[in-house]
């Protein structure tokens, strides 16, 4: 025995001798490969199997949902014609409180007038035009004046505070805007 | 049979680049997706139908109380004697009234708005209150469009006589 061979070493020319042997070895490998392409052949044609599948799958799915859309058809349109009628009932009822309402805030305002308007102070005009308040007048005394201001602004029925001028002469105008009051 | 493996994965192959060719699985997902999303909207919204419907019956049951309120085109000419009469009562000489339907008339609006309009003189503020007191306790609703008391040289708490003007704009709605 050759040291080669004492090392398990051979070649390939050695172990196959001649080419009969060779083409047993090889046809010996044939069924493995086959497998092989045959396994990988398979799993391909699963995936496209499969995406056929989903595809139907889906496409029926989506149609099912569609019919079921389609026995809705009316909702939507009913949805809306029952928002309108909403509307138009909650205006009509709001309308109807607002006309109560500030027929009773505006003549309580003018009655609120009569007390807050201090000795020493004359009023020429008051006007209320939609939510706008103007008051003319003249007052010769300053603290009169200012007392009758401060006055109006805590009376609540402005509802930011008020502008007002008054000249050398005792003049003023007084303006502001209407608070309704809590709806 | 040594071709067997061959032929599968030949017949695999086409039939993958056939479903890839044909199916749009992805589009399929998001037509999904969105007939979901709409039959979801769809659903909510026959829900909010029931809720609608309710909320609608228990707003249409209070309004006949409100509307009660609101005045008949042939109330009007009775509200007109009835600023006539609370006038004369109140020492307000009347120089102008009238009614007239406002001219902003939407179509689909179940209301007309109406207006009267007052104009008077007198010479306390006293009449005047006692004037707006009675419009104010009268039962049916007016706004106070445009209210203006106009005092002519006087003091508002001065004795004796004095002139004040009162001019107002006053509305409210009748049904068609």
């Amino acid at each position: 025995m050759s040291r080669a061979e004492e090392m398990g070493i051979f070649d390939e020319e050695e172990i196959f001798e001649n080419d009969n042997e060779v083409s047993s070895v090889r046809s010996r490998s044939f069924p493995g490969r086959t497998l092989f392409t045959l396994f990988i052949g398979l799993a391909i044609t699963f995936v496209g199997l499969r995406n056929f599948y989903l595809n139907y799958a889906l496409t029926s799915r989506i149609n099912r949902i569609r019919e079921e859309c389609a026995s809705y058809q009316d909702v939507e349109k009913k949805l809306v014609e029952l928002k309108r009628k909403r509307a138009l009932v909650r205006s009509m009822i709001t309308r109807i409180k607002t006309l109560q309402k500030n027929k009773k805030r505006t003549i309580e305002f003018y009655e609120a007038l009569n007390t807050l308007v201090p000795d020493g102070l004359v009023i020429s005009a008051v006007k209320k035009e939609k939510s706008r308040i103007t008051i003319k007048g003249y007052a010769a005394d300053a603290n009169v004046y200012s007392s009758f201001i401060q006055a109006l602004n805590f009376s609540g029925f402005f509802r930011e505070k008020i502008e007002e001028t008054r000249n050398s002469r005792g003049e003023f105008f007084i303006a502001g805007t209407f608070d309704r009051g809590k709806k | 049979m040594k071709n067997i493996g061959a032929a599968v994965l030949f017949l695999g192959l086409s039939i993958w680049l056939l479903s890839i060719k044909i199916v749009d699985i992805e589009g399929k997902r998001i037509e999904l997706e969105k007939a979901q999303e709409r039959l979801a909207t769809l659903k909510s919204a026959a829900a909010q139908i029931k809720l609608l419907e309710e909320e609608i019956k228990t707003l249409e049951a209070k309004l006949p109380e409100l509307q009660r309120v609101l005045p008949s085109e042939a109330d009007i000419e009775i509200l007109v004697r009835k600023f006539s009469n609370f006038a004369s009562i109140s020492g307000v000489k009347l120089i102008f009234i009238s009614s007239s339907k406002s001219r902003r008339i939407s179509s689909g609006d179940p209301y007309l708005s109406w207006e009267i309009s007052v104009k008077g003189g007198t010479k306390t503020f006293k009449s005047v209150l006692t004037f707006l007191k009675r419009i104010k306790e009268m039962g049916r609703a007016l706004e106070p469009v445009n209210l203006e008391v106009k005092f002519n040289r006087i003091w508002l708490k001065k004795r004796g006589e004095f002139r004040l003007l009162i001019n107002g704009k006053f509305r409210t709605f009748i049904r068609r």
